[in-house]
């Protein structure tokens, strides 16, 4: 029986991974949740990318007469406007670029690492594995904090240097688990055929792993998008984020809170944004990962 | 669902009892809290907001900036910043302006009962001046090079001789804003081998009206009242400063009583205590100012034209009194209110048509995408500032008006110690936004001459200004005998620097004190505040409190 | 498998060794200096005669070399200095921190494994049911929004406009409660907040993982042998669950002692993460050295912690 279910994912997995995309399409379609996250997502997208075009006005331009600043929400500003008389709708739909482009890349580059290094590790073993994990051991053990003030400094401060933080902070975790799953499915039977046909060590991790540690990378990346999204606001927060004028979700949020009691739409609007948004990205992860489980199929 | 919940609920309260047990078992004490004394004492309490900054970890105020009511200076100022006797009773001050003899108040006790002497003085100048103290405020005792000499006439008079004369050296005998001489016990520091590591670090003795009995580092400091004060005693038993690093925190301990006094900026904060029936906010100016300085060395700034166009071009008020608070006063000087303010300062009104012209007579011609060029290079700079409240949206502002007028103002914003290092050691910076300004003392020289003992120092003048005038007017200003004298050159000084253009004026630091009803005794508004806050206690012998 | 735990054990010495070159190095490369930070605390005061003459005093003018030896010999010896900016000792610095930190790091984390744990096997069991749904769709709810903004709100509803628990610190000055009580009220906020944040990542990793071993083939055979569905579920599947979660474990020991300066600024909580975000500002070398040596002993001892269940989870490797 166990020989029967491990042959056939084998199978499923070298002829028909066509097929099982569309499989796995169709059952995440299924998933009502995630399909309206993902329109959600693609909705938040496109408005980002046509920040320019849509934003009613320029998201620095300032007011400073009284019937300019903290104006609450209303027809000609739907988010209301800020200290410096700023749109705050406009300011959202640019700071969404921002805040959105941090989410992906900043977990891009997280995944991207995390996924090679755990791989390389599990795979390799050895001294290999044992370098690379005292690697990690040691990059984690340097406080967070600190890795961040180190790039503040050295490098310029910018959004791309808050990128480059967040993922260069992030990709140990997901190094980490990977390897753990590599480790647990080198042992599985299907592999362990794989080795009985003589598949080198390199296939096998690419065509019979991978794979299966698909799962484990998805949860691992949609999470990790959400969290970078919450932590550049963060660190906007602490006054390491973006750099003004520019605005993210977070850095409108953090202000926002100083005038938590004179224009609290200041804080609703971000607050709502990052929200929905990091809701969106779990709950398309998590239809994601059911849709793709190839051990699902059978 | 529910009950699931509240049976958390039940885990969780078990489990941080237990672990509060175990904290409450190591929590650190200097001293267990006095039980109430003898007879009936019915003075309160006041429970006060002691912010980040001022909450301190060593009491050693040789080493700290103990801002607390433990020690007293020889002299303290007045609510319109004159000199007013303190530890000492009198003072006189010789023809040449060298000699200080200085009588000192009898019968002040310290903490531990013991008189306070000119020993007692004697030796803390000498601490001062020790090269192996590392205090900061050593260098305020050298003039001219030299260090002050004190001598000891007799146990109740002491004679500061000084090199040179310098109309600042009464306010250095004080406890203000950057300066700090207070009278410590020689009784007690004699005994210490090493003032790094001293005993008397944690546990202070001085001649203040209150004396510490608990400290809890970064929660609190219990201080109580020092019934033989020489000023009488103290209205209050028991003050206490509580740690909240957060401003709306402490706004929701004020409305719920859980908290007497406490500084609040953050505009929102401020109206939701003047709306709250029980609060009274107070306000206070101070001759602290935000400035946006610029660099001489820049070729582009050189033009004492496009300085003024700069300066021209911002709406000054509308933009502080929106980035920093609708009751925010601007300042049009490095010296604002008070005896050393010139009334005749050039003012620079927001006027951008002007600003325009000015920049067409300098030859910046509006390029194609709206910013000025000449000569091939466009009309760009940059602005470095630290994420200090209000310095973002400051910048921000000026880089929208700038914009225009036709010029380009990028902004650099750097952590507060990159930013110091880059603007005062390594000054590269087209134009910085930084606090200029004093406390009490107009002793401001060091920030705009060409050559001081600070260079390079955040009391220096890393911007390249250099006006042999005004290097002149504020040497003569300190050697000056009289106010009077001192008065006509810090005026001069601040005409020159005005008339150069040399900096953006902005908004002055604004004291706003939230106190509850049960608090009297204080020192209300016209005051001019220092950013220690404590405008509002000038006297904290006279605070009182109904609180229990 | 002892050799295994011993060779991890041995290990850990070269990496803090690592992990302190490291961080001494890179702080000296850093701009800023701490006796300018000191000199100018407060507002402003000295001079460059003062700077030069305080930096001497400290020994901060000796090449960086010879300050890292210093301080290695020190620290070998159990002296972790003292604070440039306070001039208290480290140790006692850190000492008062820590208790505040590792109770609420660790009330926190014991409360939201516990729950996480829980809702993620109860959701995996009932995969698609309304439950599953509804106690997702609130975990994920919690993980969404910043911590800074649900411990304000937290704080607005419960402090401010309820009255029930106090704002922030860890205990009152003064109170009609029992001690114990005080501590209780002063700690539901912050552990509330934290539980929050860190409770998806269970329930993710929780569910996934147990969404899987029930796939596995010994779940059929355990359910084909008749066996009861709470037995299958806990003995049998939730137990072969646990691998990936055990990393996780790992990874939350290490932050205990780091604190989370966000929370603790936000309450007023005097604990690791303020103090070290503070010595940051300030340049303040030898409480950053005292607090990233600390944290480093628990992160390899958390990851030698995630080794050892690792290895008594996984009967494979424990027979190797």
């Amino acid at each position: 029986m166990e020989t029967t279910r491990s042959q056939s994912s084998y199978f499923v997995l070298r002829s028909a991974q066509q097929s099982l995309l569309k499989l796995s399409w169709l059952r995440f379609r299924r998933n009502r949740l995630a399909i309206i996250s993902l329109s959600l997502l693609v909705l938040m997208s496109a408005a980002a990318l046509l920040a320019p075009q849509i934003a009613p006005y320029d998201p620095n331009a300032i007011d400073l007469t009284p019937e300019g600043i903290l104006q609450p929400p209303s027809s000609q500003h739907l988010f209301g406007t800020d200290e410096l008389g700023r749109d705050a709708f406009s300011r959202a739909l640019f700071g969404a670029r921002i805040s959105l482009s941090v989410g992906f890349i900043a977990s891009g580059m997280a995944i991207v690492v995390g996924v090679l290094v755990g791989a390389t590790a599990a795979v390799a073993g050895g001294w290999v594995d044992n370098l690379l994990m005292r690697l990690v051991d040691i990059l984690l053990s340097v406080p967070l904090f600190f890795l961040i003030m180190i790039s503040q400094t050295i490098m310029t401060p910018s959004i791309f240097t808050v990128m480059a933080i967040i993922g260069a902070t992030s990709w140990m975790d997901v190094a980490r688990l990977v390897r753990g799953d590599f480790l647990s499915l080198q042992s599985a039977d299907y592999v362990t055929a794989a080795v009985v046909t003589g598949a080198t060590r390199t296939r096998i991790a690419r065509r019979h792993i991978l794979p299966n540690v698909a799962n484990t990378i998805i949860v691992a990346a949609t999470l990790r998008v959400a969290q970078a999204i919450l932590t550049e606001s963060a660190l906007s927060f602490v006054g390491l984020g973006v750099q003004p004028p520019d605005a993210s979700w977070g850095s409108m949020l953090q202000k926002g809170l100083t005038r938590l009691l004179d224009a609290p739409w200041l804080v609703w609007f971000p607050g709502i944004l990052i929200s929905i948004t990091v809701l969106a990205f779990n709950f398309v992860g998590d239809g994601l990962r059911d849709a793709l489980d190839p051990r699902q199929l059978a | 669902m529910s009950a699931k919940r509240g049976y958390w609920v039940i885990i969780l309260l078990v489990v941080s009892s237990l672990v509060g047990l175990l904290v409450a078992g190591c929590r650190p004490t200097t001293a267990p809290p006095t039980e109430v004394p003898v007879a009936q004492d019915t003075r309160g309490t006041l429970l006060m907001r002691g912010s980040k900054s001022s909450f301190p970890q060593n009491f050693n105020p040789l080493l700290y900036d103990v801002r607390l009511w433990l020690y007293d200076g020889l002299v303290r100022f007045d609510q319109d910043l004159k000199p007013i006797p303190d530890l000492a009773e009198s003072w006189e001050i010789s023809d040449d302006g060298l000699v200080y003899t200085i009588k000192l108040r009898r019968g002040v006790k310290f903490h531990d009962g013991v008189e306070m002497t000119a020993d007692d003085v004697i030796y803390t100048a000498q601490l001062t001046l020790d090269e192996k103290v590392n205090s900061p405020y050593r260098s305020k005792f050298i003039i001219g090079g030299e260090p002050v000499k004190w001598e000891k006439v007799d146990d109740y008079t002491v004679r500061a001789i000084l090199p040179q004369p310098s109309s600042s050296f009464l306010a250095k005998l004080s406890r203000a804003d950057e300066i700090f001489f207070t009278i410590l016990p020689k009784h007690i520091l004699e005994k210490c081998a090493d003032m790094e590591t001293c005993d008397f670090n944690q546990h202070p003795v001085g001649t203040g009206p209150f004396k510490l009995v608990e400290y809890v580092p970064d929660q609190r400091v219990v201080l109580e009242a020092h019934d033989d004060y020489f000023q009488g005693r103290p209205g209050l038993k028991r003050v206490v400063r509580l740690a909240y690093p957060n401003e709306q925190a402490a706004l929701a301990a004020l409305k719920s009583g859980e908290l007497d006094v406490a500084a609040l900026r953050e505009a929102g904060n401020v109206n939701a205590a003047e709306a709250d029936p029980n609060l009274t906010v107070y306000r206070y100016d101070s001759n602290w100012i935000m400035a946006a300085r610029f660099n001489m060395a820049n070729p582009i700034l050189q033009d004492i034209k496009v300085r003024q166009a700069i300066s021209h071009a911002i709406d000054r008020l509308s933009l502080c009194k929106a980035a920093i608070g609708p009751t925010t006063n601007i300042g049009d000087s490095p010296i604002s209110i008070g005896w050393a303010a010139s009334p005749n300062v050039v003012r620079y009104e927001y006027d951008p048509e002007k600003a325009k012209a000015l920049l067409e007579e300098a030859g910046w011609k509006v390029g194609s995408d709206g910013i000025r060029e000449k000569d091939g290079q466009r009309l760009s700079l940059t602005i470095t500032f630290d994420p200090d409240y209000g310095k973002p949206d400051l910048a921000t502002g000026m880089q929208q008006f700038l914009k225009a007028v036709g010029i380009e103002l990028k902004l650099q914003q750097m952590e507060p110690a990159t930013a110091e290092e880059t603007i005062y050691v390594k000054k590269e910076f087209d134009i910085y936004l930084d606090w200029q300004g004093f406390g009490v003392d107009p002793d401001i020289a060091s920030r705009w001459s060409t050559s001081t003992a600070e260079q390079g120092t955040y009391l220096s003048n890393p911007s390249n200004y250099a006006n042999p005038e005004v290097d002149a007017a504020f040497r003569a200003a300190e050697i000056a005998r009289t106010v009077e004298e001192r008065q006509k050159y810090l005026w001069q000084a601040q005409d020159l620097i005005t008339r150069d253009a040399a900096a953006v004026w902005l908004y002055l630091w604004q004291a706003q004190m939230a106190v509850s009803k049960n608090v009297g005794g204080l020192s209300l508004p016209p005051s001019i505040a220092d950013m220690d806050n404590t405008a509002i206690f000038r006297e904290p012998w006279k605070v009182t409190s109904t609180r229990p | 498998m002892y050799r295994l735990i011993l060779r991890r054990f041995l290990l850990a010495i070269p990496t803090l060794f690592v992990v302190s070159f490291l961080s001494f190095g890179i702080m000296k490369a850093a701009p800023g200096d701490p006796v300018r930070m000191y000199v100018a605390g407060g507002m402003s005061k000295g001079s460059v005669e003062d700077i030069e003459r305080i930096r001497h005093n400290l020994g901060l003018d000796r090449p960086i070399y010879v300050q890292y030896i210093a301080w290695l010999r020190n620290t070998l010896r159990g002296d972790l200095g003292y604070s440039l900016a306070t001039r208290r000792p480290v140790a006692q610095i850190i000492a008062e921190k820590l208790p505040a930190s590792i109770s609420l790091m660790g009330i926190s984390f014991l409360l939201s494994m516990t729950i996480g744990i829980g809702i993620g096997v109860l959701s995996a069991a009932k995969q698609y049911s309304l439950f599953d749904y509804v106690v997702t769709v609130l975990a994920f709810l919690g993980n969404s929004l910043p911590a800074f903004w649900i411990a304000l709100m937290l704080i607005w509803l419960f402090s401010v406009r309820l009255g029930w628990l106090p704002t922030g610190h860890m205990s009152s000055y003064e109170t009609t409660d029992s001690p114990i009580l005080d501590y209780a009220k002063h700690y539901v906020l912050p552990v509330t907040t934290l539980s929050l944040v860190s409770l998806v990542s269970w329930v993710r990793y929780q569910r996934a993982s147990m969404l899987e071993s029930l796939q596995q083939d010994y779940v059929r055979t355990a359910r084909a042998k008749g066996l009861a569905e709470r037995v299958v579920l806990i003995r049998h599947a939730w137990r072969n669950s646990l691998v990936p979660i055990v990393t996780l474990i790992g990874f939350s020991v290490a932050n205990l002692v780091g604190g989370s300066y966000i929370i603790e600024t936000i309450f007023s909580w005097p604990g690791m993460g303020q103090l070290g975000f503070d010595a940051l500002l300030k340049r303040d070398y030898p409480v950053m050295m005292g607090v990233t040596l600390l944290s480093a002993i628990f992160i390899i001892f958390g990851n030698l912690l995630a080794d050892l269940t690792y290895i008594l989870v996984n009967p494979q490797i424990r027979e190797s």
